[in-house]
């Protein structure tokens, strides 16, 4: 690169990305109303000044510059110290790009989809806010910054989700989204005090001493690995995602793909010290994230809901990126996260943008032929499409088969066994909603009236399809490619990289294979308008499919019965009872009861009051004579 | 012979709590006033048996205030007792009942 | 011969005292009073202390009786209409601790008895409390003569009100 950019031009760089979606936030917030339709532009600026900024700070970092702005004590405790900073590394830089590329493209797309909503600045100004807590998570050098633009980014997707006040739905949904993400802040902040105990600080330097010589990695890693999966809706975590489509679909892309999805990424690339220290959390992390890979994809495959569909393999996806992390891979994994949020984040869109065009139908299963109507949205999703299932030569297959290959090179035949299943099975539920949408004959009315849509819109997934296809050129070849160049310094290389038993053209192959199979099959059972294969039967496996494999009942029954017993106790007996009766009530008949007795007392006799008199002589008298 | 001094210390004391039992036992407040009377001859008794025993006069100069005082005190306790009978027409200490809860 | 003389005296004292407040009609009581000053007197006059035995007959009989007598003749307190109960609620009260006060006093008395005391042997005259009155205790003779003018005062005021209208008698 001929740009000759200097610590100091990454300095003003890393400010700005911070502060300038903060500012537009603060703008929409205190005059959004008088902004009114307009309420668009100051978003847009301050997504654009990030955006600028993140190039300026990606280019620094491929030159190879680092930037550590150390600060500001914050906490000094005794032996305990927190420090706040910023840092930007290749890492930094590169989830900085992907991020504010997605957030501008949203942006600019829900100035369509939201057109002529009630609360359009509200909008903006939350999605602002969020992208500022990304920064400020990216670009924090400890971990208690992370873990407070952690809790803001869940802050913001409840709200996101709760958008439509009125709608009561929505705001239950908030509501369940509510509670994950704080159990998902209680577990960081459980990990981070045990950190702190164990080595006297957060930040990220305060990782790189010796891990393995620590005594309690395992805990640290496994509660940091817990509080990510929980957000991600990883298994069992995974019940508050079908509900949180009530949000508007550009706020799904920051719920799911951002927030949800490569936060939890990049926090885990974070933690890589830690996890390569305790084979037990990375075994963990490995597990849980390949169970939850096959488990969504099932039930996307069943899911009737186009943007249902979407959550699903987006938690799967995710799940599958947590695998690679947990097997060591950390390049192939974030390299699989970029992928993944850029994708995702064009499915999203499309979604939205067919929900504005043909408003009446959200079921996959009422819509067919809209490739006739609405082409650009046709050949964008389309690419989205192909990312997903990974075909060749787009960035999808690139990163797919770099997790893949990395599986078989760690020896977990399983795992790798289970990521073809479920790259089979997401190749197959991405074409099975093409072919369901945009292909074949009209399935309902609706279908057939289908709007315009704005231009932004159009626009904004342009912008994401072109980055979708070209970003697989940096993961070219495999193992040697431009993004290992660039993020191995950071993340350390994969030990383990080509001890698999086959070559990697053999690996390539099995991976394509994998993602024409199931375009075939979709072709098969979806694409010549058959009827819905799944919905004739009503086995028990749908039943367990469909009720989500009866989580949620579980959680009902082990969790919130008996705590609405427990309140109800609390209630009916020690608020009512004790503290009602016993205390409050009580006390005051104590008192009432002590003053009518010595009330009594004053009868206004005369007599009474000189026997009281005498009385006291007498008890006088005893004290002095005895 | 002469007559110990204890014996008129216990005939005031005897007085003066007949006097007590009186004032906590009847109603009718002339009667109540009469045996203030009575406990304050025991009293009065008493101080002269000390002047007496000690042979100064001290004793006997303080029974004369008290003589004074007691009289003042039966008098306006007198005046009392018909003002309250102009309103209530009995002199029942009972009656006397206002100042209450 | 003083013994016996004393022990009459003491008798008749206590049964006044008993009588003044043990009657029902208030005449018997009042009369009890005559009985007990008299008698307070007589027992002064013995213990050397002549001046206050003219002063007791005096107060005591002429000044409080006479007041308890106008007394008891403008209310129309005749007998035979009063066959007033004892105070409810204070009977037993009042006798106990009649009892208990008496056991006090005694115990004192009866277990560390005095005996006759100086030799010397002062009277009580006029000529001698004046001695000592108009000296040492000027200041506390004034104090009593404002005390009696505030009585006076009080007696005035209190006696001096209209008197209530009442329906029949």
């Amino acid at each position: 690169m001929v740009v000759g950019i200097q610590l100091e031009h990454m300095q003003v760089g890393a400010v700005a990305v911070l502060v300038a979606p903060l500012l537009s936030a603060l703008v929409n917030v205190i005059w959004g109303r008088h902004l009114g339709n307009k309420a668009h532009i100051p978003a847009l600026v301050g997504m654009t000044v990030a955006w600028a900024a993140s190039i300026v700070l990606l280019i620094g970092s491929i030159e190879g510059h680092v930037l550590n702005m150390r600060g500001y004590t914050w906490l000094a405790l005794g032996n305990w110290t927190i420090d706040l900073g910023l840092q930007v590394d290749a890492l930094t830089a590169a989830t900085l790009v992907t991020c504010t590329i997605i957030g501008l493209a949203t942006q600019v797309c829900a100035i369509g989809q939201l057109r002529g909503e009630a609360a359009y600045a509200r909008y903006f100004a939350l999605v602002d806010f969020a992208a500022a807590a990304a920064a400020a998570l990216v670009l924090a050098d400890n971990f208690a910054t992370v873990l407070v633009a952690w809790t803001a980014l869940g802050l913001c997707s409840c709200l996101l989700i709760g958008f439509r006040r009125d709608d009561e739905t929505a705001v239950a949904a908030a509501g369940k989204t509510a509670v994950f993400e704080l159990v998902s802040t209680a577990l960081f902040a459980l990990g981070l005090w045990v950190l702190l105990a164990e080595r006297g600080g957060v930040s990220f330097a305060a990782l790189e001493a010796d891990s393995s010589r620590m005594a309690h990695v395992a805990p640290i890693a496994l509660l940091l690995c817990g509080a990510v999966a929980c957000r991600s809706a990883q298994f069992p975590w995974h019940i508050w995602i079908a509900d949180a489509t009530a949000a508007p679909a550009p706020a799904s892309v920051w719920i799911h793909a951002l927030s949800g999805g490569l936060a939890g990424v990049y926090i885990l690339a974070r933690t890589q010290p830690l996890l390569a220290a305790s084979p037990l959390a990375s075994q963990v992390l490995a597990g849980v994230g390949t169970a939850t890979a096959l488990l969504a994809i099932f039930l996307a495959l069943v899911a009737a809901d186009l943007r249902r569909v979407l959550t699903y393999v987006a938690a799967s996806q995710f799940g599958f990126v947590f695998a690679a992390l947990g097997l060591g891979a950390y390049v192939a994994g974030v390299f699989h996260g970029f992928v993944l949020a850029f994708a995702l984040a064009l499915l999203f869109l499309a979604s939205g943008a067919i929900g504005r065009a043909a408003p009446q139908i959200e079921d996959v299963w009422k819509m067919g032929g809209l490739g006739k109507h609405i082409p650009a949205v046709f050949w964008t999703f389309m690419s989205g499409a192909l990312v997903l299932a990974g075909a060749l030569p787009v960035s999808g297959f690139w990163s797919r088969n770099d997790v893949l290959t990395a599986a078989l090179d760690a020896g977990d035949l399983a795992v790798w066994i289970a990521g073809c299943t479920a790259s089979l099975a997401t190749s197959l539920c991405a074409f099975r909603l093409v072919f369901l949408v945009f292909w074949g004959e009209p399935r309902s009315d609706a279908a057939t009236r289908v709007g315009k849509l704005p231009a932004s819109m159009y626009a904004a997934l342009a912008i994401l399809a072109f980055v979708c296809i070209a970003l697989g050129g940096v993961g070219y070849p495999p193992g040697g490619g431009f993004i290992n160049r660039f993020l191995e310094p950071v993340l350390g290389v994969f030990a383990q990289a080509g001890k698999g038993g086959l070559p990697h053209t053999a690996l390539m192959a099995v991976t394509t294979s994998t993602a024409i199979l199931g375009a075939v099959l979709a072709w098969a059972l979806y694409g010549r308008s058959a009827p819905d294969p799944a919905r004739d039967r009503s086995g028990s496996l749908l039943q367990v499919l469909t009720a989500e494999y009866y989580v949620e009942t579980v959680y009902k029954h082990l969790l919130v019965r008996p705590l609405q017993a427990f309140a109800r106790f609390l209630w009916d007996f020690v608020d009512t009872v004790v503290l009602d009766l016993l205390l409050v009530n009580g006390s005051a008949l104590c008192t009432r009861g002590v003053g009518w007795m010595l009330g009594r007392l004053h009868n206004g006799q005369v007599g009474t009051y000189v026997l009281v008199a005498v009385v006291g002589v007498v008890v006088a008298l005893s004290y002095l004579v005895f | 012979m002469a007559v110990p001094i204890s014996y008129y210390l216990i005939l005031g004391a005897l007085l003066f709590v007949v006097g007590v039992v009186g004032v906590l036992l009847r109603r009718n407040m002339l009667v109540v006033l009469g045996a203030f009377e009575v406990a304050f001859t025991g009293v009065h008794l008493s101080w002269v048996a000390f002047a007496h025993y000690h042979g100064q006069l001290d004793g006997q100069v303080v029974v004369l205030f008290s003589l004074v005082v007691s009289v003042a005190q039966i008098g306006v306790g007198l005046a009392l007792v018909l003002a309250f009978y102009r309103h209530v027409r009995c002199v029942d200490i009972e009656a006397a009942d206002k100042l209450r809860w | 011969m003083e013994l016996v003389l004393f022990f009459l005296i003491a008798v008749l004292t206590a049964a006044a005292a008993v009588g003044a407040i043990a009657f029902r009609n208030p005449l018997y009581c009042a009369f009890s009073l005559l009985t007990l000053g008299a008698c307070s007197a007589l027992l002064f006059v013995h213990l050397q202390a002549p001046f206050l035995g003219v002063a007791q007959m005096l107060v005591s009989t002429g000044v409080v009786l006479v007041l308890l007598l106008s007394a008891i003749s403008v209310m129309n307190l005749r007998t035979g209409k009063y066959a007033e109960p004892l105070r409810r609620g204070t009977r037993s009260a009042a006798l106990l601790l009649g009892l208990v006060l008496l056991a006090h006093l005694a115990w004192r008395l009866v277990f560390y008895p005095v005996g006759i005391g100086a030799e010397q042997k002062i009277t009580g005259s006029a000529v001698a409390l004046g001695q000592i009155v108009f000296t040492r205790f000027a200041l506390p003779l004034e104090i009593t003569a404002l005390v009696l003018l505030a009585a006076v005062v009080a007696l005035l005021v209190l006696a001096g009100q209209e008197p209530v209208q009442v329906e029949g008698e």
